[in-house]
């Protein structure tokens, strides 16, 4: 498992894939090497506010000659629509070339891709593309009895309720010293990456 | 403070002024001359432009801050760009196209081929043009030309101690006459032409008269000079600053607590630092980077409204210290309205200097220029304060 940047990182692929923070760069570096795709480099924003901001540093940033192909990954949360319009206005103020739809990626030199989690349609984030991908397992349904279970007895409830059931269903798997992070989790074979629900992720890096 | 005349910064000053053979980096001293100084960085550069001059074939380095850093790999243009600037900043001074080289330690070549080197490729048929604009939106440019000469004319010969080399009698002809002419178009689109002649009797000089530029210095790991310190340091000291210098220093070891000039021996004074010991300890024996940090701080200091250059920043001083050098730096260019460039190769470098502008209030001081080769030719990355500060918290990789 790769670890975050200890020295100075430049840009020294010619693909370049932002996710929004460290779990999401965990995530995707762990899907880009399930993958055996070598030309894709992972990189994260220091969450969501800043990616105007990383987007001017990307285009000073050491290495940026090799730049081929810029992919964002980001999180629709309440909106989709409003998610995607905002990274691409980011894109626009900062001098890059902007996709037509969520999902593709743009003929440009460099191209440019966004990929609106979890599925360039509904909203959501990461971990509901992750709870989509498990839904098939036998185990799913206790998620959703569990948090049931919880209400009915104390009435609480989640505020997060997508990220509270991963961290409940990592908290089940089987291994010494557990596994409390989605993204450490990717690395950990948590998630089936031959699932349907990866495909239009997997297409989308393919097609980079 | 009244505002800056139009022309080159500076009171008008009727005589040429020479620069005396020791005194290899300093451009012109004009503390005591300059005693107005324009609006808070009115003079500052906004943009400089080097074209065909050294490695650059069109290069600008725009937005430029009150302190510019400038990192880039070896052979990247990093020192020449400092010399583009030392050039600009003193246009009727042409002996200094042979001393920026001397500074580099190339005393050996003809100062007809030095002259070459100046060109980008040695296409000397393609004059070098060196163009800056001002935060206040005035231009002026320095061309040079490298041309036969129609006729030699009386000029100021070659003072004793200059680094050019004279060439040997008979090494050239008549025909063989040329001239590298230093023109200079002022914000008023005045025009003032000083020449260097290479002839059959050596090399000449002839400067052209006219407004004084506020005072420039060219700092480099190789070219540093005691006596200028121990010059530039006395001035500071009439005026009751050598604190400044004093606390400047206490960064690199807190126990210094006061600096004397003494005559020990021979006739050269030299620093001694108060460090609470029985003897005074001679500054030169605490290491290089204190004797650097002198240096650049005295430059910085008496810079009023003029220009430092500083080649190889982190030279002699260790990474830990380098904020706190930085912070000096910063405010003392800052109080003096002086405009700071510099070099570095190293990250500690740049990231302290991020952390030690991003603790001086109010400010956006600095910028990081990386200048690169790459397939399409030599380019420049940019990082502003905001921009730098980013990519120093998300760790990427700027130099």
């Amino acid at each position: 498992m790769p670890a975050l940047p200890g020295r100075p990182k430049a840009i020294e692929k010619p693909c370049l894939v932002l996710g929004e923070g460290p779990d999401d760069w965990f995530f995707l570096s762990a899907l880009v090497e399930e993958l055996r795709i070598d030309h894709i480099q992972v990189d994260h924003l220091q969450g969501k506010d800043k990616l105007s901001l990383h987007l001017r540093a990307l285009k000073e940033r050491t290495g940026r000659e090799r730049l081929r192909a810029l992919a964002i990954v980001t999180d629709a949360d309440d909106n989709f629509g409003a998610s995607f319009r905002k990274v691409c206005n980011s894109l626009s103020a900062a001098g890059f070339a902007v996709p037509v739809a969520a999902g593709t990626h743009t003929n440009t030199a460099p191209s440019v891709g966004v990929f609106v989690l979890p599925d360039n349609a509904r909203p959501g984030e990461l971990e509901d593309l992750c709870l989509a991908s498990i839904q098939a397992d036998a185990a799913f349904a206790c998620l959703d009895q569990f948090f049931e279970c919880v209400k009915t007895a104390s009435g609480r409830e989640p505020r997060e309720p997508s990220k509270a059931r991963v961290l409940a269903w990592l908290a089940a798997q089987p291994m010494k010293g557990g596994v409390k992070h989605l993204g450490i989790a990717a690395f950990k074979g948590c998630w089936p990456w031959t699932d349907a629900a990866f495909q239009p992720l997997v297409n989308f890096l393919r097609l980079m | 403070m009244g505002k800056r005349p139009p022309g080159p910064v500076g009171r008008f000053c009727p005589e040429t002024h020479s620069l005396d053979g020791s005194a290899l980096s300093r451009v012109v001293d004009a503390v005591g001359i300059l005693d107005h100084i324009g609006q808070q960085g009115a003079g500052m550069f906004r943009s400089v432009t080097f074209k065909n001059f050294r490695g650059f074939q069109d290069l600008t380095l725009g937005g430029l801050s009150r302190v510019n850093l400038i990192a880039g790999k070896n052979n990247a243009g990093k020192t020449a760009a400092l010399e583009g600037v030392f050039l600009l900043i003193a246009p009727n001074l042409p002996e200094l196209t042979l001393r920026i080289h001397a500074l580099r330690g190339i005393e050996q070549i003809a100062a007809l081929e030095t002259w070459e080197w100046l060109f980008y490729d040695r296409k000397v048929d393609t004059p070098v043009r060196l163009e800056a604009e001002t935060v206040q939106g005035t231009k002026c440019s320095l061309a040079l030309r490298l041309t036969h000469a129609k006729k030699t004319k009386t000029v100021r010969k070659r003072k004793k101690g200059q680094p050019a080399r004279i060439p040997e009698p008979g090494s050239l002809s008549t025909a063989a006459v040329k001239q590298l002419i230093v023109e200079y178009t002022d914000p008023s689109g005045g025009r003032h032409i000083s020449h260097g002649i290479v002839s059959e009797r050596g090399l000449e000089w002839e400067r052209a008269s006219m407004p004084l530029y506020p005072i420039g210095f060219l700092l480099t790991p190789r070219g540093r000079n005691h006596s200028e310190d121990i010059e530039r340091f006395s001035r500071l000291a009439e005026v009751g600053r050598e604190q400044e210098i004093v606390k400047a220093l206490q960064a690199l070891d807190k126990r210094i607590k006061d600096l004397k000039m003494l005559v020990t021996s021979g006739n050269l004074p030299m620093f001694y630092a108060e460090v609470g010991l029985s003897h005074l300890v001679p500054l030169s024996l605490m290491g290089d980077g204190v004797d650097r940090l002198l240096s650049m701080m005295c430059a910085v200091l008496l810079a009023k409204g003029g220009t430092v250059l500083i080649d190889e920043m982190e030279n002699g001083l260790h990474h830990s210290v380098m904020k706190d050098v930085w912070k000096a730096v910063g405010l003392a260019a800052r109080e003096a309205d002086a405009q700071v460039f510099a070099t570095t190769h190293s990250y500690e470098c740049i990231a302290a200097a991020n952390e030690a502008f991003g603790e001086i209030p109010a400010t956006h001081d600095l910028r990081l220029y990386r200048l690169e080769r790459t397939k399409e030719g030599l380019g420049v990355a940019t990082y502003d304060q905001e921009v730098l500060e980013y990519a120093a918290e998300m760790n990427q990789e700027v130099r």
